[in-house]
């Protein structure tokens, strides 16, 4: 059921059954010593809340044994994409119990600068090769950082991991606010510093490396400067909830000016030297 | 069909970010090309009136994002288009592999009548670089084995091949909408009368 459930969502009428037959199976009276059963049940649970939103992942297309493999193995082993900055964080507790941010967003972001990043020509903006990202993808859900060479691989990597974030960077309550004061400096910085930690800290580190990539001489070679930057990060920092075309569109507009503020203003100092 | 009514042909251009969906418009409409490197916000449309053979037709063109965020937001936009333009960007093998997955992305949320005979038109742009990656037959095979979808290479920034893409373009479409036309060609609409109760069908509706 789990592994359906990332692919296919149920029908309004089944959905109903099947979430009472989740949550009967969540509260782990059905446990048995061999099998957790409410371990699967509570996974079940966050797939269909997810596919519910998002509709058939695939659209009509089948899913590929590599992706059912995946999905199976995500069961016991949860990707790191696609959760919350907390679940994240608990994730990586045994492992790194110093760091402060996550090590996906560091590692990916110290790669993008380390191939040089900064000096080539559409970064951010260039999707990287797909496939390439996807192999680069399961190898950092095993704690993996394989060496590649194209530094568009990292920073597709990089998008993807804040853009799928199960709640947006910026959560869904600062939206409006955001939208509302896109044009003044000072209330968007109280905004940043008015989110929760984790929030504030990861949303500050990734304003940081930004500011890196809008100084006039990356902008020269990469074209990047801080419109493009703003506008391709955007959608990966707040997530507008319409479904209204044009309120979507005016507000990219909006969410764009909102980030170009903080890359041109936010004082980041604090969080040089934090991993 | 006595009157020959004006005919309005929505366009649709898709590709990864970067290739030159802006450019490429741009040049067509305004015969104008831009070194600014600039992305795309949302969505923006031009329209031009050309003509083709005896009809006079004013093409909507939808010069689309080709940030992540908007490729979920197609419905909207993709519904009632008459024609999709695919572009890549014949120095990105990236660009080229992503053509698939524009096409099935725009079948899918544009939902079609007959999807296999939809008309796509590809464009290779940017021919006038000189670190091409992408061979024109490479291309070309691809799209033959597309149904046959035309493919052009074209250069945006030196107005190579522009206009003829795009007469192609609004060609291809035009025969589609004759086709539904024809189709669509009811003299008198059916009515049918409301029932208090309609009858109670067996089993489910999918």
């Amino acid at each position: 059921m789990a592994i359906c459930l990332s692919f296919f969502p149920p029908s309004g009428k089944f959905q109903v059954l099947i979430e009472r037959y989740i949550s009967l199976q969540a509260n782990g009276n059905v446990d048995t010593p061999e099998v957790p059963i409410s371990i699967y049940a509570k996974v079940c649970q966050k797939r269909l809340e997810k596919i519910l939103q998002t509709g058939p992942k695939k659209g009509l297309k089948k899913p590929t044994f590599e992706e059912i493999e995946l999905s199976k193995h995500t069961i016991h082993f949860p990707s790191m994409f696609g959760t919350t900055l907390e679940e994240v964080m608990a994730m990586q507790r045994t492992r790194y119990p110093e760091r402060r941010l996550p090590w996906i967003q560091t590692i990916l972001s110290d790669e993008v600068l380390r191939l040089n990043g900064a000096q080539i020509e559409g970064i951010f903006r260039v999707p990287g090769d797909l496939d390439s990202v996807n192999a680069l993808k399961v190898k950092c859900d095993q704690w993996q950082f394989p060496s590649v060479e194209d530094a568009h691989l990292p920073a597709s990597l990089l998008k993807f991991w804040y853009r799928e974030l199960a709640e947006p960077l910026i959560p869904s309550i600062f939206y409006e606010q955001c939208i509302l004061n896109c044009d003044k400096v000072e209330p968007c910085i109280r905004l940043v510093n008015s989110l929760p930690e984790i929030n504030r800290i990861v949303l500050t580190y990734l304003i940081r490396f930004l500011q890196i990539f809008a100084k006039p001489e990356n902008v020269t070679i990469t074209k990047m400067d801080v419109n493009n930057l703003s506008m391709v990060f955007a959608p990966n920092i707040l997530r507008c909830d319409s479904d209204d075309a044009k309120v979507i569109f005016e507000n990219a507009r909006k969410e764009m000016l909102f980030i170009k503020i903080l890359i041109l203003n936010l004082d980041t100092d604090s969080i040089e030297g934090v991993i | 069909m006595a009157l020959r009514k004006k005919v309005l042909l929505k366009v649709i251009i898709l590709g990864d970010s970067g290739v030159g969906k802006t450019s490429l418009m741009n040049q067509f409409v305004n015969r104008k090309f831009s070194n600014q490197y600039k992305a795309t916000i949302g969505a923006d449309f031009l329209t031009k009136e050309l003509q083709i053979d005896d009809r006079l037709v004013t093409m909507q063109i939808w010069d689309t994002a080709g940030q992540e965020r908007f490729q979920s937001l197609g419905v909207a936009f993709y519904r009632g288009a008459d024609c999709c333009v695919l572009v890549m960007d014949v120095t990105s093998p990236t660009s080229f592999k992503s053509l698939e997955s524009w096409k099935d992305e725009f079948l899918i949320q544009a939902g079609p009548r007959d999807p296999e005979n939809f008309p796509f038109v590809v464009l290779g742009n940017k021919v006038d670089l000189e670190n091409r990656m992408i061979p024109t037959r490479k291309a070309q095979s691809w799209c033959q084995e597309k149904n046959n979808i035309p493919y052009y290479e074209t250069s945006a920034k030196e107005g190579v091949n522009v206009e003829k893409a795009f007469e192609t373009v609004a060609r291809n479409a035009l025969a589609r909408e004759k086709e539904i036309d024809q189709q669509a060609d009811f003299p008198i609409p059916i009515r049918i009368p409301q029932q208090e109760d309609p009858p109670k069908r067996d089993g489910c509706s999918c």
